[in-house]
C-alpha cells in the first residue's frame, strides 16, 4: 500500500491551549487511524493498493459499490489537509494572497469571518467547512460527513473539521466557540497562500505558453450557498 | 400548544456510572433542547404551529430539510431517553415471547425473523 500512516505536522501538545493534546490524540490515533485501517483492509489484494491517496479518493468516488472505500479515503484526505490548515501560534487576520482575495471579494476580513461562522453554524450534523477555489472563484462551502470537494473540481485552500469528535473534548456542544478559536488561534494562512500561489503560477505559465491575456489572476469570489 | 422539551424519565445521575450526569446534562439540556427549540421556531406562524411533533416530522420529510432535521432529532431523542433505564441492560425480557407451539392471536408479527 502506498498510503502512509497519518501523522501530524506538529506534536500533540503544540496547539495547546487552543486545541488540547487529548483532542489531537483521540482525533488522529483513533478516529483517523480507524479510517486508515479500513482503507488498508478494503484495498488489500486489489489493484487499488498501488494508488496514492488522492487518486484513490477519485477512483472510489466514481466506482459503483465502493461507497465505504470512498468515505474512508475522503475522510483521510480531508484530515491530512485539515492538519495542515492549522499551526502553533496561528490565527488572526488573513494576510498575503488569501488576505487580498478576502479583502477584495468578501468586503473585508470581518465580513469573511461572519460568512465563515454562518456556514459552520448552518451545517447539520457532521461534516467539513472549506475555503476553496474552483474556476478561479473563491468560495466558502460545507460538505456533509466524509464528502470532499476535490471530487467536484474544487481546490481546497483551507479545511475545518466540523465533526463533534473534533471539538467535543474542548468545547462540548459549542461549535461556534471552536470555530472562533480556529480563526483566532489556529488557522495557518500560509497554507492557503502556498496553494493560491501555486494556482496563480500555473495560470500564468499557461498564459505565457498559449498567449492568453490574464489581467486579473486573483480569484473571483462566490458567496456561500450560491448555486455552483 | 407549542412544543416543549420532555423531561428525562429519570434523574440526571440515575444512569451513572455508565452515562455520566455531565453527558446527560449536555445531551438533554443542550442538544435535545436545541432541536425542540429549533422545531418550535421553524413552525411558528405556520399551519404546523400547534401540530404534535410526530406530525411535524411526517409533514416535513423530504420537503423542508431544516425543519425535518430538527423535528426528527427531537422525536428520536424523546424515544432514546425511554430506551434507557437505571439498572437496565441484559437479556431482553417480557412477553409476548415468540413460541412457535403456542401462537396466540395476540402474538406480534414475527415476519422479520420467521421460524425456519
Amino acid at each position: 500500500m502506498t498510503i502512509e500512516l497519518p501523522t501530524l505536522p506538529y506534536n500533540f501538545t503544540a496547539l495547546e491551549p487552543a486545541m488540547s493534546a487529548d483532542t489531537l490524540v483521540f482525533h488522529l490515533s483513533h478516529h483517523q487511524r480507524g479510517d486508515f485501517d479500513r482503507i488498508a483492509s478494503l484495498i488489500r489484494g486489489t489493484e487499488l493498493k498501488a494508488l496514492p491517496l488522492e487518486e484513490l479518493v477519485h477512483v472510489a468516488a466514481r466506482t459503483p459499490g465502493r461507497r465505504t472505500l470512498y468515505q474512508c479515503a475522503a475522510e483521510t484526505w480531508n484530515h491530512n489537509f485539515f492538519w495542515k490548515s492549522m499551526r502553533p501560534g496561528g490565527g488572526g487576520t488573513a494576510h498575503g494572497l488569501i488576505g487580498e482575495c478576502i479583502g477584495a471579494h468578501f468586503g473585508g476580513y470581518e465580513q469573511f469571518v461572519r460568512e465563515f461562522k454562518n456556514a459552520a453554524a448552518s451545517l447539520f450534523g457532521n461534516g467539513w467547512l472549506w475555503v476553496t477555489l474552483k474556476d478561479d472563484v473563491i468560495e466558502i462551502l460545507t460538505t456533509s460527513n466524509a464528502d470532499t470537494p476535490i471530487v467536484r473540481g474544487h481546490t481546497p485552500s483551507l479545511a475545518l473539521d466540523l465533526c463533534e469528535h473534533a471539538y467535543y473534548l474542548d468545547h462540548q456542544n459549542r461549535r461556534s466557540a471552536y470555530v472562533t478559536t480556529f480563526l483566532d488561534e489556529l488557522v495557518d494562512w500560509e497554507c492557503a497562500n502556498r496553494i493560491l500561489r501555486k494556482r496563480i503560477d500555473a495560470t500564468e505559465a499557461l498564459a505565457t505558453r498559449f498567449g492568453a491575456v490574464t489581467s486579473n489572476v486573483i480569484p473571483r469570489v462566490r458567496r456561500p450557498y450560491e448555486a455552483p | 400548544m407549542s412544543l416543549m422539551l420532555p423531561p428525562l424519565p429519570y434523574a440526571l445521575d440515575a444512569l451513572e456510572p455508565y452515562i455520566s450526569r455531565r453527558t446527560l446534562s449536555a445531551h438533554h439540556g443542550n442538544h435535545h433542547a436545541a432541536y425542540v427549540e429549533k422545531t418550535r421556531v421553524l413552525t411558528q406562524r405556520t399551519p404546523l404551529e400547534s401540530a404534535p411533533l410526530e406530525k411535524v416530522v411526517h409533514a416535513s420529510a423530504s420537503r423542508d430539510s431544516d425543519l425535518f432535521n430538527a423535528a426528527a432529532q427531537a422525536w428520536n431523542h424523546a424515544l432514546y431517553w425511554n430506551s434507557l433505564s437505571p439498572g437496565g441492560g441484559g437479556e431482553a425480557q417480557g412477553s409476548p415471547t415468540y413460541d412457535p407451539d403456542r401462537q396466540s392471536p395476540k402474538a406480534p408479527s414475527t415476519s422479520r425473523h420467521p421460524p425456519s
